[in-house]
């Protein structure tokens, strides 16, 4: 799943990047990285960006809906 | 006295490492451009104790291997200046990333001093640090700081002569290190710039492989990155040094860091964004806030305006009153009226303008106003970040034309530049506002902004066919909600002010003096001749009003005065020479038509000469073109 189809407030764990090298540069540099809790916080209007939390580098990063649809994630598990 | 100690402060984003700039060298900084770029940095030269030091405040970067500009400038500044001690300004509520920019800058052994700011920040969010752990770690001093209070800047000061030199952390493990092609090549980069190791010239070839950071050459560059797909079969070894160093700082985080509590409760924070960012509210706040905004503005400047003109108008009526009228009195008179368009006009709308908006910006809501305005601008070719270029638009065209340097790609920083001088800016709405209410009604301004948003809309979608690149990714931190501090407010203000001052300002003045002279020679009589033909058969308008227009080029803010004076009629009786049509041609023929020659030489400086001439012939193309259609409309 892509982190645009994630739910508002669920908890996922981002698994890949598919991204050109200059997002992808830029999404790790923010804080961002492959096997970090992420959580949904808002969705812009009109579907818009996303922003979402980093749980583990403590980032709010805004992101457009293109590079979100790149974003791989899956739920984390419920402990 | 010693000789000079260089010092640089290197940050992440909203570190908070301008407030400590500020903080250590109070109002003493200028800007500077990094040669070549656009991208600029503060300097300022202080005496502490025994020492004169030079402080540089490098910009606000997350990585110094990134390709942004302002990322490339500041890795090609390390490398090639000598500096005598980095401060390393980290936000405490976000150390393991934090972490990764200071593991990067220790790998170019120069004495270094880490500054653990935001400490109050970091405690909020139940985030307690070991400074002790950190300082054995990396072997430099660290200090605590809080530098929105000042709490610890002068612990630092103290510091700056004994920095010590960092211990190198960030040391390639993996296997290609070792192979023939990048030692050649770091060999070969490290022979260009001798200051830097061997290690951290291989990690800049790395960097270098998609060919953003320019250290390599481009036949290099292609062995390099052949020999790493088909030899070693590594696909992208950037990101196996970011993981190595992503690695390291989550260890020194670990190690360092204990959470004390994890929040349960919504934050303050999570509920003013609930609102803010909400999908429905989230626009309609937007919305309110920058009516609001333009509505303190107009109070504002309105009652400031009436104030600062006062001992100018003094002056131009003592002027008028000398007999002969001799050419000196004449530039006096054109000077006289030049300063106040930048004192009684500009200053009044301005200088609020900027407050308010460097406060939205402080306290941490343009970044949110982007979030919201992605969308929308997103299918323009746009993004989030040309907003506030934009609102900044409506207070004076130049500074905002400047202030688009804070768009990375090429795309977007054009497109939103050529777009900025479509906004009215203070001097073009003080003419609708004025025009609108003596005549045309509150519905008509309405409805010329409307128009305005419209135009700007096609344009910009026009202007992303020239592009054949996609629109960028939209990628924004969104800082916490913060409280702004004086000294921070009052040093953007000064910065966006100073371009108007040293850039816009005298080229009114110049402008002014210019005009009072083609009307002292009479040559305003010719202009009005040659262009009367377009104005009375294209646009339906008075031939009076050609010199009117074609000068307003050079201060369109006296437009309005300039029209009342040619046809010599003061502005509330316009109505007795000029036809209600007249009038609203010659408002939105003003709006929209070519911009003011600051903005085209900011245009120009910005953007080069293609796009300034490619603004004007279609600024005026299309001014001519809704100018036609307002008559036809006006007609029935």
């Amino acid at each position: 799943m892509s982190l645009d189809e994630v739910r508002i407030d669920d908890v996922v764990i981002v698994r890949d990047i598919n991204a050109g090298h200059r997002a992808l540069r830029r999404l790790l540099s923010l804080g961002i990285n492959i096997g970090d809790r992420v959580r949904v916080l808002h969705f812009g209007p009109f579907k818009g960006a996303i922003l979402i939390e980093d749980i583990d580098s403590g980032v709010k990063v805004a992101l457009g809906r293109g590079i979100a649809r790149k974003i791989v994630v899956e739920h984390a598990r419920h402990n | 006295m010693h000789d000079t100690i260089k010092v640089a402060l290197i940050g992440q984003p909203n570190s908070g490492k301008s407030t400590f700039f500020n903080q250590l060298v109070g109002y003493r900084a200028h800007t500077s451009n990094f040669p070549g770029t656009t991208v600029e940095f503060l300097q300022a030269e202080v005496v502490y104790g025994k020492n004169r030091f030079e402080i540089i405040d490098l910009p606000g970067i997350y990585s110094l291997l990134g390709e942004e500009p302002a990322e490339r400038v500041t890795l090609k500044y390390l490398i090639e200046n000598k500096i005598d001690v980095i401060i390393n300004v980290l936000d405490s509520s976000v150390l393991s990333r934090s972490l990764e920019l200071t593991i990067e800058v220790a790998s170019f052994k120069i004495p270094m001093i880490l500054v653990l700011n935001m400490m109050d920040e970091a405690e909020k969010k139940g985030i307690k640090i070991n400074a002790e752990i950190l300082k054995e770690k990396l072997g430099i001093d660290v200090v605590e700081t809080i530098a929105t209070q000042g709490k610890g800047v002068d612990k630092v000061i103290r510091m700056l002569n004994d920095a010590r030199l960092p211990k190198n952390l960030l040391e390639i493990t993996a296997e290609f290190s070792i192979h023939q092609e990048i030692i050649g090549s770091a060999r070969n980069l490290k022979a260009k710039h001798p200051n830097i190791s061997e290690e951290v010239a291989k990690i800049l070839c790395i960097a270098d492989l998609e060919g953003q950071l320019g250290f390599l050459s481009s036949t290099e560059r292609q062995a390099l990155k052949q020999s790493f797909t088909n030899t070693l079969k590594i696909e992208n070894p950037w990101l196996l040094i970011h993981q190595e160093k992503h690695k390291i700082a989550m260890a020194l985080f670990e190690e360092s860091t204990r959470i004390i509590h994890k929040k349960m409760k919504k934050s303050a924070e999570n509920l003013v964004d609930s609102v803010l960012m909400n999908p429905y509210l989230g626009p309609l706040s937007a919305l309110l806030i920058i009516l609001l905004m333009f509505f303190l503005v107009q109070q504002i400047g309105g009652y400031l305006s009436t104030i600062f003109s006062i001992p100018f108008e003094f002056i131009s009526q003592k002027l008028q009153m000398w007999r002969g009228n001799p050419i000196g009195i004449t530039i006096l008179r054109a000077i006289n009226d030049g300063l106040n368009s930048g004192i009684g006009i500009v200053f009044p709308y301005f200088v609020p303008f900027i407050l308010f908006i460097s406060i939205l910006e402080d306290v941490g809501y343009l970044s949110r106003f982007a979030f919201i305005m992605d969308h929308l601008l997103h299918r323009l070719g746009l993004h989030g970040k040309s907003t506030v270029p934009f609102i900044l638009g409506y207070g004076c065209n130049v500074p905002a034309v400047f202030s688009t340097r804070i768009i990375e790609s090429d795309r977007e920083r054009i497109t939103t530049a050529f777009l900025i001088p479509f906004i009215p800016c203070s001097a073009r709405l003080a003419i609708i506002f004025a025009l609108s209410t003596l005549f045309l009604g509150f519905r008509f301004a309405f409805f010329l902004f409307i128009l305005n948003l419209v135009v700007i809309a096609i344009i910009a979608k026009l202007i992303s066919h020239i592009f054949k690149s996609d629109v960028t990714d939209f990628i924004l931190e969104i800082p916490p909600y913060r409280i702004p501090t004086l000294k921070g407010l009052f040093s953007k203000l000064w910065f966006k002010l100073k371009d108007f001052i040293t850039f816009a300002w005298p080229v009114i003045i110049a402008g002014s003096i210019i005009l009072a002279l083609m009307q002292y020679f009479r040559i305003d009589v010719f202009i009005n001749r040659a262009f009367s033909p377009f104005l009375k058969n294209i646009l339906g308008l008075n031939p009076n009003l050609g010199l009117v227009l074609i000068f307003g080029v050079l201060r369109k803010e006296l437009a309005l005065i300039m029209a009342s004076e040619a046809l010599k009629t003061p502005v509330p009786l316009l109505n007795s020479v000029l036809s209600i049509r007249e009038i609203a041609t010659f408002t939105v023929f003003v709006t929209f038509y070519t911009p003011c020659l600051s903005t085209i030489l900011a245009l120009w400086k910005e953007t080069g000469l293609k796009w300034t001439l490619l603004q004007i012939a279609s600024s005026l193309f299309i001014a001519t073109i809704l100018a036609v259609l307002t008559g036809i409309a006006f007609s029935f």
